[in-house]
């Protein structure tokens, strides 16, 4: 352990200690050098002295001036520091500094001091030879001078000195000791008490506090720099309560569950809604238990020890599903950063948990929608295409598929008169039908819309022949399985459909080019008469562009007045012309196409009402103009004109013709309107109304193609019609001889027309035996080749006479 | 802290003041002369520290004044009158202790063949060149009915006239003790002696002014000792003669005799000498320096002595 001192302590203790060392050392050398400087010093001195004094005694005694010797020794004991001087002659003394020694005997000589004796420490005696010659004499006398010297206060002078020297330095040391600790105490405790007292305050009072500090320009910009670092952290921790409220806030609605997981893997603090996991868990709370413990599932688990490892060594965010109790979550992992903003993960790993069952869900229901039909159940249009598409792009070259094409027959009649849940449910019964053999026969059921299903062959064919085969027992079973009654409710429907086939060469198509040509086939299945099937080839294909030309090309027939107007004559039984039915010709670019084909065309494109006033004016005109001519016989009652059930839904048309007969000077009793009982199909009150503001204004109306059409004879009795026209099936079925082979229909269709008093006119009478047979039971008028082919306007005038 | 250093520095300053003090010798120069004889006695019992006073043994007078001119004393024993021509030379000197005073130590021995005063006409008389040579030859001459003129003087210090004496190169010797007994003892007697001038001739111890601040308490424990010693020399016991014939050489009667010559004055009789200028050795000195003016030993007829009482031992009382 280490110990902690106070700065000011250890500050004392270490500079006694730096003192005491350095004055130990001072003095010693100081001593040291002091007493080696007197040593010498006095020893030259000493010895100076004693050559100075033995050269005098040696002049003096040559000269035998002893009282000048004397005089001399006694001058020595004047030097404070010698202590006593005599001179030895010859075993005497001769000379001293004390009188009352002179002529006693001498004491033996001294020796010579050794250097290390001028220490001052104890008195020296100094003894110095004086060799002299006494004048006039040879030899030469030894004298002996004995000096005794005592530095003993010289020596405590200079140990006085030195003390005081060093003294004087310890003094310094002490000064500049103090004067150290002063400031460090100043400049440095003093700002750091200061701080501490901050620090207290700030702990106390919390952040924001400022501080100014005494002492030097550091510790002024410490101050500052705490001042600023104290408002930082308000500030701060202001924006951290401010953020902390705004994420409480944001974890009590958060929805869902967020959990720390630490180093262990062991899930720890939690967000939002833990309750997440303690509904999986089962019965508590999963905390600290290692985060996969509460997956069933051995993957899973293992997919979530990934999931974490993979978290922790990424950036990113590791997003995974789990399944769970019948839960499907989303599982969001993402690693947390150390505090320290470097890049190295803190081992913890923050875990989202999303419930997304019910999305999943409606995911699903909303895939599901997307590619099944909801009400029946079964594939919908894009599936179909998909799943032919895939067979296309699965199948190898010269592989064939198939496809059926299927729509029920007069269905949309059912759903008119008996309502969408008659309807529907004839369409989920179809469906289970069409679905059960499918599945047996391998192949994908799909509803188009309205009643338009197809079928995919999930197989694939290698001979045309396998595929015909195919299509043809299909098709043979569709059309089997429809022939029992649909039941629902009271109702009992017996369905027929029509089923067009298609088979399909994987490279040379499309999958709405195959459903088109299955469409195709299919319609020709409807033209054939329904309840049956087509496969579809080429010259349908064909069939249909001829159609569809007559389509495009009629805008510019009815611009370019590629029409003509035919008539073709009535017949009354006296043989005279009684009427005339107007017919509408086509001359394309010299080719003659039939009303049968152009005339469903032009209502298709709602060119039916200009064509139809364009017939009904011109013909109009031609009439009017063979009445100046005077060119009609005075059996001549009435001009027909066709007029389609489209034309009679513009409100103004009664209006219209009316204007037109008027313009032309026609009487609108000349003007017959021929309509077909299809008319009386459509419900809606404009056409009655208009066709009775007709009548009320005299024009008559026919009814066309009696018999074929939608029997239904409530009309006849609502609407005052005049005339019905027999079609030219029913005529046609007339064989010779007719007695033999009575065609009851027509008879009775005379009969009725009798029996209501309506005009009846046959139609395509072309043999003498049908005049006859339609004569004997009182037909009105005739019409067909025996009496004329529809003529033209020039025709006609040469007919007329 | 900081009075703690203080104190420190207060401390060191103090003992550096009191070490630096050098502890000064107090020198005191004398020639042999029974009048000082007291001090060596002091010395000999170790009445005062040898390291604080020192006593100089010089072989005449003239030497411890040139001693004291140099200022390698700081006091002497002198006559009078060689203090006056000291201070005369503007070497400021305080009296301290008056030692003797001679009656009949300052002695004109003669060879027995001149046995009355008058018989020196024309004869050869030694004298020293100082004040009290001068004083005493004047005195003789005085009593005598002579002047300077009638004799032939020698100028020779005490100590050369034993040699001329015994050569018989001299008729009379002006001399004091201990030459005056050595004299006697080669034939010699008493033709006039300081007997006839009582007061006149005194021997002082004087101090240079200077020094005196500086060595007042060694100077007191020397005059103590003196005045110590005195007594001893007066009671005359063997030891004490003894002691002081190993400097003087004499025989215990020329000892007793030469102290026969002398006063010592005591205590009382110095304070009255010293106290109160200008007390009686002031009066003294005057009269003196009139006389070397006129003798021509001094160039000033002014006594510029000090002279101090203080540094007497106060009687017990």
């Amino acid at each position: 352990m280490t110990r902690h001192y106070r700065v000011r302590t250890a500050l004392l203790l270490w500079t006694a200690l730096a003192l005491g060392i350095t004055s130990l050392l001072m003095g010693y050398f100081l001593y040291q050098a002091s007493t080696s400087e007197f040593r010498h010093s006095w020893e030259a001195r000493v010895h100076n002295e004693m050559t100075q004094l033995s050269r005098q005694l040696q002049y003096n005694l040559a000269s035998g001036e002893w009282r000048l010797a004397d005089k001399n020794i006694a001058f020595i004991a004047t030097t404070p520091y010698i202590l006593s001087a005599e001179l030895q002659l010859d075993g005497t003394i001769r000379l001293s500094t004390r009188r009352e020694r002179i002529g006693s005997k001498a004491t033996e000589l001294p020796p010579t001091p050794d250097a290390s004796e001028f220490d001052g420490r104890q008195p020296i005696l100094v003894p110095q030879v004086v060799t002299f010659t006494i004048e006039g004499q040879r030899h030469s006398h030894d004298a002996w001078l004995v000096v005794e010297y005592n530095i003993q206060n010289e020596r405590k002078a200079m140990l006085v000195n030195v003390s005081l020297r060093f003294a004087m330095i310890l003094l310094l040391m002490l000064l500049f000791a103090v004067g150290l600790s002063q400031l460090i105490r100043q400049q440095v405790l003093a700002p750091l008490n200061q701080l501490q007292g901050f620090a207290r305050r700030w702990r106390r009072d919390g952040a924001g506090q400022r501080v100014s500090l005494d002492g030097s320009q550091e510790f002024c910009e410490l101050a500052a720099t705490f001042s600023e670092l104290s408002q930082h952290l308000l500030k701060t921790s202001e924006q951290i309560r401010q953020q902390h409220a705004v994420d409480t806030a944001f974890a009590r609605a958060f929805p869902d569950s967020a959990v720390l997981i630490d180093e262990s893997g062991r899930i720890g603090a939690s967000i939002g809604k833990p309750q997440t996991l303690l509904w999986l868990s089962g019965n508590s709370y999963p905390g600290q238990l290692p985060l996969w413990s509460w997956i069933s599932d051995p993957l899973q688990q293992e997919q979530l020890k990934q999931n974490w490892q993979q978290a922790l060594n990424t950036d990113g965010v590791v997003q995974s599903e789990l399944n769970q109790s019948g839960y499907v979550l989303d599982s969001r992992m993402s690693r947390i950063t150390s505090v320290d903003g470097k890049r190295h993960s803190s081992g913890q790993v923050l875990w989202l948990l999303r419930d997304i069952t019910e999305l999943r869900r409606q995911q699903q229901e909303l895939e599901y929608q997307a590619r099944y039909d909801s009400l029946t159940g079964l594939a919908n249009r894009s599936t179909a295409m998909a799943a032919i598409h895939t067979l296309l792009e699965q199948s190898e070259r010269d592989q064939l598929g198939a496809i059926l094409f299927i729509d029920l027959d007069h269905f949309k009649a059912i759903n008119d008169s008996l309502g969408h849940a008659v309807g529907d449910t004839l369409l989920v019964e179809a469906s289970n039908r069409l679905s059960q053999l499918s599945r047996e026969c391998h192949w994908l059921p799909a509803r188009l819309g309205g009643d338009e299903f197809v079928l995919v062959s999930l197989q694939v064919f290698q001979q045309a022949e396998a595929a015909q085969a195919a299509v043809q027992c299909m098709a043979e079973r569709l059309l089997q399985e429809m022939i029992d009654p649909f039941v629902t409710g009271v109702h009992r429907f017996y369905l027929s459909a029509s089923i067009g086939a298609s088979i399909y060469n994987s490279y040379d198509n499309s999958a709405a080019d195959i459903l088109r040509e299955a469409d195709t086939a299919m319609y020709f299945a409807k033209t054939a008469g329904r309840n049956t099937w087509r496969l579809y080839d080429a010259s349908m294909q064909e069939e249909t562009h001829a159609r569809l030309r007559i389509l495009n090309d009629l805008h510019d027939a009815l611009l370019n007045q590629q029409f003509s107007l035919m008539f073709q004559p009535q017949i009354d039984p006296d043989g005279a012309i009684g009427g005339l039915e107007v017919l509408c010709r086509w001359n394309r670019e010299g080719e003659l196409i039939s009303p049968e084909r152009f005339i469903p065309a032009a209502e298709e494109l709602n060119l039916i009402a200009p064509l139809g006033e364009w017939v009904l004016r011109n013909a109009c005109r031609q009439l009017q103009h063979w009445q100046q001519q005077g060119l009609l016989p005075a059996s001549f009652r009435r001009m027909a004109v066709n007029v389609s059930p489209n034309q009679l839904h513009d409100p103004g048309f009664a209006r219209h013709v009316l204007t037109i007969l008027e313009e032309n000077r026609i009487r609108p009793d000349q003007l017959e309107v021929e309509i077909t009982e299809s008319v009386f199909m459509d419900k809606r009150a404009g056409v009655i109304h208009q066709l009775q503001e007709l009548i009320e204004q005299g024009v008559s109306i026919a009814l066309d193609d009696f018999g074929t059409g939608y029997s239904s004879l409530g009309y006849l009795r609502d609407l005052p019609i005049r005339k019905l026209k027999i079609d030219r099936a029913f005529v046609a079925a007339i064989q010779s001889p007719p007695q033999h082979q009575p065609s009851g229909i027509i008879d009775s269709i005379i009969q009725l027309g009798h029996n209501l008093s309506l005009t009846l006119v046959a139609e395509g009478v072309e043999t003498a035996e049908q005049h006859a047979y339609l004569q004997a039971r009182q037909c009105d008028l005739y019409q067909g080749y025996l009496f004329s082919h529809p003529l033209t306007a020039t025709e006609f005038e040469h007919y007329l006479r | 802290m900081l009075l703690r250093l203080l104190l420190i520095f207060n401390v060191v300053s103090l003992l550096s003041g009191c070490l630096s003090e050098p502890p000064t010798l107090l020198r005191i120069g004398t020639n042999i002369w029974p009048g000082y004889e007291p001090f060596y006695l002091a010395r000999e019992y170790q009445w005062f520290q040898s390291e604080q006073i020192r006593l100089v043994e010089f072989g005449s007078a003239v030497d411890v004044m040139d001693a004291l001119r140099q200022g390698r004393l700081e006091g002497g024993g002198l006559t009078l009158d060689e203090a006056l021509m000291l201070t005369a030379e503007g070497i400021d000197l305080t009296v301290v202790l008056v030692c003797d005073q001679s009656e009949g130590a300052d002695v004109v021995m003669a060879k027995p063949e001149i046995q009355q005063l008058k018989d020196l006409q024309g004869k050869r008389i030694a004298a020293e060149t100082s004040a009290v040579g001068a004083l005493m030859l004047e005195s003789t001459l005085q009593a005598a009915g002579m002047t300077m003129d009638d004799i032939q003087l020698v100028s020779l210090e005490p100590r050369e006239q034993l040699q001329a004496f015994e050569h018989n190169q001299l008729d009379a010797a002006v001399t004091f003790e201990p030459y005056k007994s050595r004299l006697a003892r080669m034939g010699a007697h008493v033709l006039f002696s300081s007997k006839e001038l009582p007061g006149q001739i005194l021997d002082v111890l004087v101090v240079r002014t200077d020094a005196l601040e500086r060595h007042q308490q060694a100077l007191r424990y020397l005059i103590g000792a003196y005045f110590q010693a005195r007594e001893e020399i007066l009671q005359a016991n063997n030891n004490v003669l003894d002691i002081l014939n190993r400097r003087l050489h004499l025989t215990r009667p020329e000892l007793l005799n030469a102290y026969d010559g002398l006063i010592l004055p005591t205590l009382e009789e110095n304070r009255s000498w010293l106290d109160t200028p200008p007390g009686r050795l002031h009066g003294r000195a005057v009269a003196l320096a009139d006389l070397m003016y006129r003798q021509g030993l001094a160039s000033s007829p002014d006594a510029n002595i000090r002279t101090t009482a203080e540094l007497l031992p106060v009687p017990r009382s």
